[in-house]
């Protein structure tokens, strides 16, 4: 099975995440200083993940739309079109 | 007028609106099973993300999650987490579930891993469990609605008759249009409680105490332990790592397992509309923030609630807020009930009628028939809420995590029902079984779980090894029917 670079970082930002939000990983960034947009790091770090996985996905969602797109347009160009979503 | 009458008075309001937007939503569905459960299988993204969105935040996240970040501070930054890993997988699941929906006909959970496993009797567990989660879970939105309802209106409202009110509404909608007349209340409903929730939690800290920054500057003083996770447990002692770590993860799983997001995803038009919907489902969750705002803002604020699940309508009560305005608190309350609730009702009726009435009863039952009987298991199934809602306490906590023990178990039968073509009907039946008594048993009796682990990982560690192994010992499943479903999850429109 051909590796998918798109996809394959979004799973790393999901696995990345679980060890970010829990313990260990987390612990370095569970502060209460500085505040951001008036909150404790803390909770504005648990935002950031939030906001982070919006574009994550959403550039999943656009890779694929390309993809299909290239695959549409030109016949089959399989290889170069999981590079074209790279970012 | 009175507070309690203007605040009654705007209720009403919105609940007619409710009531009207329900009802005339279902007009367009065709008269088939299809229809009522599936919406005709013709969701767009905008419904869909209410629904989503809305199904998910109850009357607990309106109340109960703001009153851990009272009480127990940065432990209910958790919700952020499991919420977020919860959803992920559906960005990649929902196409599929979707898909072979659309190709096989499922319009339930159920139906679709005991088709895929051919056993009946997957259909019934599956039935079974859901169902005495569902019906606790119904039972605690309505109270949650009396209870907002009591509190707004001075206790002039009994409980009873709020709860009453709001649930007479949801279910004259479920009955007329189905899981269209959900859809549709989802997104007026959804709309309704985020303006109001952003509104609120952003005025509320600047009115007591000069804006969001000020007042987390105060608590940094005064309270630091809340500000940080794991914060604090039930009885205000230091939360433990493990703890709070395991409850995200278990959660997480939880929450992709719920059976009526699989409803939903067989509602979707197309696989963009469920990808576009997780894509935007984020935000949702940052809806939490100005709730978590009010409660924190209560943390410094006297007079104290009577428990810490009131902290919401309490600070609202307490700040000589417009009685327009607790009004409008209260329906968006009411909003977060009914928008769970409502989904909740549809669901388990349809999974009754589908997975457990019609596979042991009555084989032959046609479409008509099945659409009566969904509408008159609705009522029952929302009669029998109502009763436990006003009549037993605590102990229905108890019921709901055990069956929610059970729902987690699904999540390694709907992993292999996509990915392991080997795995066999009794391997499913095996691993849901095992890993179901297995978290029980632990849940019931602590002091036997390994290392302290969360007894719903321990329950999917027994479930996993059982559901291999009675796989590999029994004879596979017709190849033709498993590469069918295989083939079509991965197919693309």
């Amino acid at each position: 099975m051909r590796i998918r670079l798109v996809p394959t970082l979004a799973a790393l930002y999901y696995a990345a995440m679980i060890f970010f939000v829990t313990y260990p990983g987390y612990v370095p960034f569970d502060r209460i200083r500085p505040f951001v947009l008036g909150m404790p790091f803390s909770m504005f770090w648990q935002v950031l993940w939030i906001c982070g996985a919006i574009f994550v996905l959403a550039g999943v969602f656009f890779w694929e739309q390309r993809r299909r797109a290239d695959a549409q347009g030109s016949g089959k160009r399989g290889s170069s079109s999981s590079q074209a979503g790279g970012e | 007028m009175e507070r309690w009458v203007i605040v009654t008075l705007v209720t009403a309001s919105y609940l007619a609106l409710s009531l009207v937007i329900g009802w005339v939503s279902g007009r367009k569905a065709s008269n088939t099973v299809t229809g009522y459960v599936a919406g005709d299988r013709d969701f767009g993204l905008l419904v869909m993300y209410f629904v989503m969105g809305a199904m998910m935040f109850s009357a607990f996240a309106f109340l109960g999650t703001p009153g851990w970040a009272y009480s127990r501070g940065g432990a209910a930054f958790y919700v952020f987490s499991y919420g977020l890993l919860g959803f992920a997988p559906w960005y990649f699941l929902g196409p599929w579930v979707a898909r072979v929906g659309r190709r096989f006909g499922y319009v339930t959970q159920a139906e679709l891993l005991s088709d895929r496993f051919k056993s009946d009797l997957l259909s019934w567990l599956i039935a079974v469990v859901s169902i005495v989660a569902f019906v606790p879970y119904i039972a605690l939105q309505m109270k949650g609605a009396g209870i907002v309802f009591n509190a707004v209106t001075d206790g002039k409202v009994p409980i009873w008759i709020g709860a009453a009110a709001a649930y007479a509404v949801v279910m004259l909608y479920v009955l007329k249009s189905g899981v269209l007349g959900v859809g549709w209340t989802n997104t007026f409903q959804g709309i309704f409680m985020l303006v109001i929730a952003w509104t609120l939690g952003i005025w509320l800290p600047n009115k007591l105490y000069g804006g969001i920054g000020p007042m987390f500057e105060r608590l940094a003083e005064l309270r630091p332990e809340l500000l940080t996770a794991p914060g604090l447990d039930s009885s205000g002692e230091p939360w433990g790592w493990g703890a709070y770590s395991s409850a995200i993860i278990v959660s997480a799983i939880g929450v992709t397992m719920w059976p009526h997001l699989f409803m939903k995803a067989f509602a979707a038009k197309n696989d963009n509309t469920i990808k576009l919907t997780m894509v935007f489902y984020p935000t949702f969750l940052l809806f939490l923030l100005p709730l978590y705002f009010i409660a924190f803002a209560g943390v410094l604020f006297d007079p104290k609630p009577v428990s810490a699940d009131f902290i919401l309508p309490h600070m609202i009560l307490n700040t000589n807020v417009a009685p327009v305005v607790i009004g409008l608190f209260c329906a968006g309350a009411l909003a977060a009930s009914m928008s769970t609730g409502d989904a909740m009702l549809h669901a388990a009726a349809s999974i009754y009628v589908q997975d457990f009435h019609r596979k042991l009863f009555n084989r032959g039952l046609s479409d008509h028939s099945r659409r009566t009987l969904i509408r008159v298991v609705a009522v029952i199934v929302g009669i029998v809420a109502f009763f436990i809602a006003v009549t037993t306490q605590m102990s229905l906590v108890a019921l709901l995590l055990a069956a929610y023990g059970a729902i987690v178990q699904l999540a390694p039968i709907t992993v292999v029902a996509f990915f392991w073509k080997r795995a066999t009907a009794a391997g499913a039946v095996a691993g849901l079984v095992l890993g179901s008594i297995t978290t029980l048993l632990l849940y019931l009796n602590p002091e036997l779980r390994p290392f302290g682990l969360h007894e719903g990982i321990v329950g999917l560690t027994v479930n996993c090894s059982a559901l291999v192994v009675v796989s590999l010992l029994t004879k596979p499943a017709a190849a033709e029917h498993v590469d069918a479903f295989v083939e079509t999850s991965r197919l693309a429109d």
